[in-house]
């Protein structure tokens, strides 16, 4: 199956209508969660009134930056093992991505923090320091990848950055069980279910899937952009070659 | 109509604007990066194309 999608070409006819696909499938979802996160749904008294409208922002975000970077270890896993270029391709489209919606949730987790727990930032607190840690991991995947001089280079650098990095996910989210945190324990992944009310868990899902929808389109046309940039640099290099 | 909402509004509409104008951002320069990629790349593939008419 990964040799299917490894082949640059059928990943291109493939994306030319998934992406714009994933792309409307993404905002009506997300317009649908926000109406109802922001219009409909009844403030919850015991999660601090209003407040917890900001969980349809914050949670889709920090589980997509778990994800992506999951995404992101997979594709090096692949690229790893088997060498297939459209996985580095994939893991080198994730990276940046995957810092903006790590950044969304740091930031947007810091203002909810402030009204609920009197503080935008604790540094001795587990779930905020690894969730800095994951960013810090998206960075240094893009800067470890831009200090090589050859593709194959940075490719195999940033492969085991992301595969070790890979350690820190279920760090982040088990880290409010194993330790002590301001941060509340998880309330949807459980292993009895969703302890959350119907009446927000749709809005959270709609929002959450609407933003990987989203996420994967951009995925796609990132990808898109650099084999089309690896065949320009190919063509550039016949040109000089023949010139 | 906005909602009304109690004393955290301003808390509430940050996280939505911080959130909202990051990923149009980034969407945008996504899509202008593609398009200038799809560019260069038709530029190269016509001057390939003119060296092997000559």
């Amino acid at each position: 199956m990964f040799s299917w999608f490894a082949n640059p070409h059928r990943f291109l006819n493939l994306s030319s209508w998934l992406a714009p696909a994933c792309y409307a499938g993404g905002l009506v979802l997300i317009a649908w969660g926000l109406w109802q996160g922001l219009w409909m749904v009844p403030k919850d008294d015991y999660q601090g009134g209003d407040i917890m409208r900001v969980m349809f922002m914050h949670v889709p975000s920090a589980w997509l930056a778990m994800a992506s970077y999951m995404g992101l270890a997979v594709m090096s896993f692949i690229w790893f093992i088997w060498r297939h270029e459209v996985a580095d391709v994939a893991a080198k489209a994730i990276a940046p991505l995957g810092a903006v919606w790590t950044a969304i949730c740091l930031a947007t987790g810091a203002i909810w923090g402030k009204p609920t727990w009197g503080t935008w930032w604790q540094w001795d607190d587990p779930r905020m320091m690894s969730v800095l840690f994951l960013f810090f991991l998206f960075l240094g995947y893009m800067a470890l990848r831009a200090a090589m001089d050859s593709r194959q280079k940075a490719a195999r650098a940033g492969a085991i950055l992301a595969m070790v990095g890979a350690l820190n996910v279920p760090l982040i989210h088990f880290s409010v069980e194993m330790f002590t945190s301001l941060h509340q324990t998880a309330s949807v992944v459980t292993a009895d279910g969703p302890k959350m009310a119907a009446v927000y868990l749709w809005p959270l899902l709609s929002s959450a899937l609407g933003q990987s929808l989203l996420f994967a389109g951009l995925v796609q046309t990132q990808m898109r952009t650099e084999i089309r940039d690896r065949r320009t640099a190919k063509l550039r290099a016949q040109l000089m070659a023949g010139g | 109509m906005l909602p009304d909402f109690d004393k955290n509004a301003a808390y509430i509409w940050a996280v939505y604007a911080i959130g909202a104008s990051a990923i149009l951002l980034t969407a945008l320069i996504v899509i202008l990066k593609a398009k200038a990629s799809k560019a260069a790349l038709a530029k190269a593939e016509a001057r390939i194309r003119e060296e092997d008419g000559k």
